[in-house]
């Protein structure tokens, strides 16, 4: 009921007013943008953080149970900053499959709890469910890291789906893929390169630019349009976010 | 259908059992915001989780899939009167509901009262009196449908040996029968309009001509039965066309249900005006998390 409480008392403003605090204290948990919460969220998370750590596996089950929308949000956001750490795994796996879109993206985004503690299916599932719904990749914690042969599979075999409904994928998707360009994965770039659509182009660029592979340079030779912004630092992953995502 | 242009509440509307396209069309004929009290589900439920589960539906995935399509909703949390009957399981709902009260979002401990008016119903109906006195949350009030006049008249006798103040109470399902003492006895009269049975908007022109519009919410109460999720902005349309002044009209489709409800001060008009019509960042691109 605290928790439940804690929005009579505070409110949704963001909680950063001036002074804000140090750079250092926002910066003790990388991954994760404090600076974004709000005054509700913030007491709620204060809130969690006094649960008995041997107690609060059963405590927030069961608050995960009976939580309404902004509540799951919360409890998903502060989990990085929680003592109990794996004991979480079955309540984040199951925020994954929320369908309510914010309490995804609460452990989805600006969250690194999912990369710190997630298997590779478990990470592979949230990478591609947030593609599926259109949410800022860029914005999940921890992408290079977690970047796995698999991940770039079922992405392409994800592409050909698409490709086949008359669609594309957000072009920042393909950001997981670099390292693992190999044979199966040239003909994707390739068409990506030829797509009208010169966001696609440049994802391909980007990939490619990445990649030690010797047929990524090839194909870079080939399709040479975007290099030079790539080389130029102006061409990024993010900057094709910005283009990409209404309101990034 | 051509619907007036004004913002419409329904106060009373069991959106778990509607469709998108019901929700869409609520939209588009005007409706802005609506109250879904917790009922039961058509055929009695046999386990407490059950309930729990509903009651979080209705703070969770229900008020979410109202705001993907721009309407705000709200909710009342309570044990209904049909499910009170079953002593054993209304004692494990009796435990849960203050998990949910105290939400954001839930502007009633409803809909509560009598269905068959049987000693179990009574006494599940006081305790959650004592809840709202508790948690300081109005009241929304399902009358029976059978032996109504009485079972209304019970409802406030009750309501009131408990202390509850009339002001705070939301009457519904009334007819021209029940009218009368509800609003002379100081309560807000909700009236639901059936396409087929009880109250016709027909009928509901005539009882704001007769009563005018202070203290009187018409709402669709639309469920898995025969109803009509549109049937708030109908007769709003209707009233109009016959003549009712615009500003009793909004009244009793919007305003009476926002003062009411907005007594838990969980519900302020700001929730919906400020938020430009679909809220975009939740339906198609990220939010800040």
């Amino acid at each position: 009921m605290t928790y439940s409480g804690a929005a009579r008392v505070f409110g949704h403003e963001h909680w950063l007013q001036e002074p804000k605090p140090k750079e250092e204290v926002l910066g003790l948990f990388p991954g994760l943008r404090l600076d974004l919460w709000t005054q509700t969220q913030l007491a709620r998370a204060y809130v969690l953080l006094s649960v008995p750590p041997d107690i609060a596996p059963r405590v927030l089950k069961q608050l995960q149970e009976t939580a309404d929308n902004q509540e799951l949000l919360a409890l998903y956001a502060a989990f990085p900053l929680l003592p109990s750490g794996p004991a979480l795994l079955p309540l984040a796996t199951e925020a994954v499959r929320s369908n309510m879109r914010n309490v995804f993206e609460a452990i989805a985004l600006h969250n690194p709890y999912p990369a710190q503690y997630f298997d590779e299916a478990a990470w592979n599932q949230l990478y591609l469910k947030a593609a599926f719904i259109n949410c800022p990749l860029t914005k999940i914690y921890g992408l290079a890291e977690r970047a796995n042969a698999s991940l770039s599979r079922i992405l392409s075999d994800f592409a050909h789906e698409r490709w086949a409904a008359g669609r594309n994928l957000a072009p920042d998707a393909w950001q997981v893929v670099f390292s693992f360009v190999e044979e199966s994965l040239l003909p994707d770039l390739e068409h990506l390169f030829i797509d009208a659509d010169i966001r696609q182009q440049q994802a391909a660029t980007l990939v490619c630019y990445q990649n030690p592979y010797a047929d990524a340079r090839l194909l870079l030779e080939h399709f040479p349009m975007w290099t030079e912004e790539a080389q130029e630092g102006e061409l990024t992953w993010p900057s094709l976010a910005q283009s990409w995502y209404e309101d990034y | 259908m051509q619907f007036p242009q004004m913002p419409f509440i329904d106060a009373h509307a069991h959106m778990v059992s509607r469709t998108t396209d019901d929700y869409e069309a609520m939209r588009a004929a005007g409706i802005v915001a609506l109250i879904e009290p917790a009922f039961w589900l058509g055929q009695p439920r046999t386990e407490a989780g059950s309930f729990k589960d509903y009651f979080s539906s209705l703070v969770g995935w229900e008020r979410f899939r109202a705001s993907q399509f721009g309407i705000k909703h709200y909710c009342c949390i309570g044990l209904n009167s049909k499910e009170a009957n079953n002593e054993a399981l209304a004692e494990q709902v009796m435990e849960l509901l203050p998990l949910y009260l105290m939400k954001e979002g839930v502007v009633a401990v409803g809909e509560i009262g009598y269905d068959d008016q049987t000693a179990a119903e009574d006494k599940y109906f006081r305790l959650q009196i004592a809840l709202a006195l508790e948690t300081q949350l109005p009241i929304m009030i399902h009358t029976p449908h059978r032996d109504k006049k009485a079972g209304t008249t019970r409802s406030m006798d009750v309501l009131e040996e408990m202390g509850m103040s009339p002001d705070r109470v939301v009457i519904d399902h009334n007819n021209e029968e029940t009218v009368r003492e509800v609003l002379d006895r100081g309560y807000w009269a909700a009236f639901t309009i059936y396409p087929h049975t009880k109250m016709g908007n027909e009928r509901m022109v005539d009882i704001i001509r007769q009563y005018g519009a202070d203290r009187i919410i018409v709402d669709s109460a639309c469920d898995w039965g025969v109803s009509d999720p549109l049937a708030v902005p109908k007769t709003a349309a209707l009233m109009l066309e016959r003549g009712i002044e615009e500003a009793q009209v909004r009244q009793v489709c919007y305003q009476n249900a926002l003062q009411a409800y907005g007594q838990s001060g969980q519900m302020k008009e700001s929730d919906w005006s400020e938020n430009k019509g679909i809220d975009q960042s939740q339906r198609f691109s990220g939010t800040q998390y």
